[in-house]
């Protein structure tokens, strides 16, 4: 029975926007770890985001539905790209992607894990950079996303604080970026 | 872009950059965490930054924004292993000429990982070379690059750049570094001088 693929509709169908904190981890083709990072995200759908990487390094990216922002402080440099051309498969472009899931994914359904609804979500376009992505739904809506590599590295984002549908201001998803940053177009 | 105040001619400590220099050259392994920033003419990126290096033999690998784009360079700088994480290895006598094809940017591979630790790269010496009162180095230019130290830290005992700027013409790589791992000990991932077995 398609229980976690159902979930899962369910989920993204709730999802009106989200804020929440995250660790990520990053794992080799060995499973071992190799970085973690943490911060807070943001979301309204559709196509907005505000994803904040604050340990071990700061790293912003803000997506106002037209274009994405990645800027770094520390290094003084700013990248801006059209959503469009940025990658479907990345955790922010899933959880803010008005196209349906269908149209860019074969779901197969992984059942129940533990506390978790599981769906792993395989491109259905050969995703240069994607294998597939797991996605983990709890009982509120998705918690847990595995992405995984061409080889065997996965990116293990895990949400916690979890507030689902708050009022979000859109003016979170507005960025400028400080006098003296480098600012390249892509 | 963010010009950076041309230094004026400070003539520091010669005596401390000379023992400074020679506990750099001292070093057999060292490792470094950090995160990368490359301007192109036409492009530009940030990623997380892991780099190995064990007398000439180099472990550097790049990951990009939600770990998505990774690309690896294993080897010595007449012979590398480059992988990426579309699956694609291929391995080359050439790193440099196949990494400016790769990630759109040639850095002189082999001079950068003495730029890296504060240094200049021995062998042909520096056209400009500036030192502070601590005997450590601020400002560099070797093989038409420029290198600037931004950031000095301690670790382990020793003063380490924390953010460095290697400049040419409208090619600029930023690094700020989070830790240092030093000595002789090789650094833990399993690279050795001749490591046959692409995984």
């Amino acid at each position: 029975q398609d229980d976690g693929v159902e979930r899962l509709r369910q989920a993204l169908a709730n999802l009106d926007s989200l804020s929440a904190g995250f660790e990520q981890t990053v794992l080799d083709s060995e499973f071992t770890v190799d970085e973690v990072s943490s911060g807070t995200v943001e979301i309204k759908r559709p196509g907005r985001f505000r994803w904040d990487y604050t340990d071990p390094y700061e790293q912003l990216i803000v997506a106002d539905g037209e274009r994405m922002w990645i800027y770094e402080a520390d290094l003084e440099q700013a990248t801006v790209q059209s959503m469009d051309e940025t990658l479907a498969s990345s955790p922010a472009m899933l959880l803010t992607g008005s196209a349906d899931l269908d149209e860019g994914f074969h779901l197969e359904d992984e059942g129940r894990q533990g506390r978790l609804y599981w769906v792993r979500l395989v491109p259905r376009v050969q995703d240069s950079e994607f294998e597939s992505v797991r996605i983990g739904i709890g009982e509120q809506t998705i918690e847990l996303m595995e992405l995984r590599d061409n080889i065997g590295q996965t990116t293990r984002i895990e949400f916690h604080s979890i507030e689902l549908n708050p009022p979000i201001d859109d003016g979170r998803f507005q960025f400028s970026p400080p006098e003296g940053t480098d600012v390249i177009e892509r | 872009c963010a010009r950076l105040p041309e230094l004026p001619d400070a003539e520091g400590d010669e005596a401390a950059w000379q023992a400074h220099r020679q506990s750099l050259e001292r070093l057999q392994a060292w490792s470094l965490d950090g995160r990368a920033a490359l301007r192109t003419p036409d492009d530009g990126w940030t990623a997380s930054l892991q780099w190995s290096q064990w007398q000439d033999y180099m472990d550097f690998r790049l990951r990009g924004t939600f770990g998505i784009g990774t690309t690896r360079v294993r080897g010595s700088q007449d012979w590398m292993i480059i992988e990426n994480s579309r699956g694609d290895v291929w391995e080359t006598a050439r790193p440099e000429v196949e990494l400016e094809r790769e990630m759109g940017w040639r850095v002189p591979l082999s001079e950068l990982r003495w730029w890296m630790v504060g240094m200049p790269a021995p062998g042909s010496p520096p056209q400009t070379r500036q030192v502070n009162d601590d005997g450590l180095l601020i400002y560099l230019v070797q093989s038409g690059w420029r290198i600037y130290y931004e950031r000095y830290d301690t670790q382990e005992g020793l003063m380490l750049p924390g953010r460095v700027t290697v400049e040419n013409g409208d090619v600029r790589l930023r690094v700020s570094i989070r830790n240092w791992l030093l000595g002789d000990a090789i650094p833990d991932n399993d690279f050795s001088a001749t490591d046959d077995s692409a995984e």
